[in-house]
């Protein structure tokens, strides 16, 4: 047998010792052979890792649309429960907001009763009827021990000002109902400021009243300010309109005024009432 | 020409389907298929070829899972050489010798992979993972015979 013949048949053994010694070659040189392929790899990697991209898509894309059935029940529920806590936060909001207004108007008021002489205290608007919108409105009061009945309320505008709303009508512990000057069965006496003009200012269910009893002489303008006089357990010099027409009644001998008021009547949300006269 | 079609076409095949099973089994199932194609081989083509593909496959193996560059051609060289001693020694077609054969050189090759970390000093899998391994490698190795076996059949490479 020549060696050219063992070498055939023996073939498996041969390769096996050839790639062997091969083999030892790449563990000698493993430190170096090793990081030589890694840059290579990277090369390759960079080059054509777009041709894995399209496995990973197959795979992936699967698993991603049974991830979102899966998920669709926890999604609903979850939706819920947030729904839920967003209603909770909404209202737990409008709480906070309401209770940070509380306090703002109870500090703007503890200011404001420590600047005037008179004894005040502070009232809520909680209800007022569209049928009586002009009429009357009911009143929440933290403090009623010393509210009386006829006691005046007036409202703190924003320009720093008085301005006469109506009266105590009714009361039952901490509720009361108000006669706004703008109901017709409110009738109180008035004067134009610096003047010495009076008359009795009676409501007509709407934001115009009218100053009656006017005397003919008198010098009434328009654009006089009216305001309150001190008179019937009322406290003087409280602003409630401005004359904007003047009506001269022959036959009676009376002048008649329609008086505008001066504050916005239908945004009555914090009201004042003077307890001490 | 047409065989080495075959194998270059088998040898990207396999290595698709072992990027799909990363993605979709858990980490501790990962079959060697490269091992399965080896063991094929030796059963059922030559024990030349074997020998061959065993070490073509390994330095595939080694330039994608680049640790110590040598080792799966060492490895599948070994288990190729050695599975050829069987080629036309045992009736391949029987399932059962192809599972034993398979259980046989995958505990061959995994024991001679934990020597060969022990000499080269690099982690290796613990020992429950390697018994995940050896039975993936042994159910996926099944089947992976079973279609290479259809293909070779197909083509005439098998005798």
């Amino acid at each position: 047998m020549s060696f050219r013949e063992f070498l055939y048949k023996n073939r498996p053994t041969v390769l096996f010792f050839l790639f062997f010694i091969l083999n030892l070659v790449f563990f000698a040189t493993s430190k170096l052979t090793t990081s030589y392929l890694n840059n290579i790899r990277s090369f390759l990697i960079y080059f054509f890792w777009f041709s894995y991209k399209p496995i990973y898509q197959i795979i992936d894309y699967p698993l991603e649309v049974v991830d979102k059935f899966v998920t669709i029940p926890y999604l609903y529920e979850e939706n819920i429960k947030l729904k839920e806590k967003l209603k909770k936060s909404f209202l737990e909001n409008l709480y906070y907001k309401q209770f940070i207004e509380e306090l703002n108007n109870t500090k703007k008021f503890n200011e404001l009763k420590s600047l005037l002489t008179i004894d005040i205290t502070n009232a809520k608007v909680i209800m007022r009827e569209y049928k009586n919108w002009y009429n009357e409105c009911i009143i929440y009061i933290s403090e009623p021990q010393n509210v009386k009945k006829d006691a005046p309320v007036v409202i703190f505008s924003e320009d720093k000002k008085f301005y006469f709303v109506g009266r105590i009508w009714e009361i039952e512990k901490n509720i009361a109902k108000v006669l706004l000057i703008t109901n017709p069965l409110s009738n109180i006496p008035v004067k134009v400021k610096n003047k010495q003009v009076y008359g009795v200012l009676v409501g007509n269910s709407s934001s115009e009243l009218t100053m009656e009893y006017i005397l003919l002489d008198e010098d009434i303008k328009i654009g006089d300010i009216i305001e309150t006089v001190e008179l019937n357990n009322l406290i003087g010099g409280i602003e409630i309109g401005r004359v904007v027409s003047v009506e001269t009644l022959s036959t009676l001998g009376f002048k008649k005024a329609k008086v505008k008021v001066n504050f916005n009547i239908n945004k009555l949300k914090e009201v004042i009432i003077i307890t001490y006269l | 020409m047409k065989k080495f079609l075959i194998h270059t076409i088998v040898i990207i095949g396999l290595l698709v389907f072992e990027v799909l099973l990363f993605k979709l089994l858990p980490f501790f199932l990962r079959p060697n298929l490269f091992l399965s194609y080896i063991v094929f081989l030796g059963l059922f083509v030559s024990h030349t070829e074997s020998v061959i593909y065993g070490f073509i496959n390994g330095i595939v193996l080694d330039f994608i899972y680049l640790k110590i560059f040598g080792i799966n051609s060492f490895l599948l060289t070994t288990i190729g050489y050695l599975v050829g001693w069987l080629n036309k020694r045992v009736n391949e077609t029987f399932k059962k010798v192809q599972i034993i054969v398979l259980f046989l050189f995958s505990v061959i090759y995994f024991f001679l992979y934990i020597v060969f970390s022990l000499i080269f000093y690099f982690p290796v899998k613990i020992l429950p993972i390697f018994v995940f391994n050896l039975i993936s490698t042994v159910l996926f190795g099944y089947l992976i015979i079973q279609i290479l076996f259809f293909i070779y059949k197909k083509n005439n490479l098998i005798i």
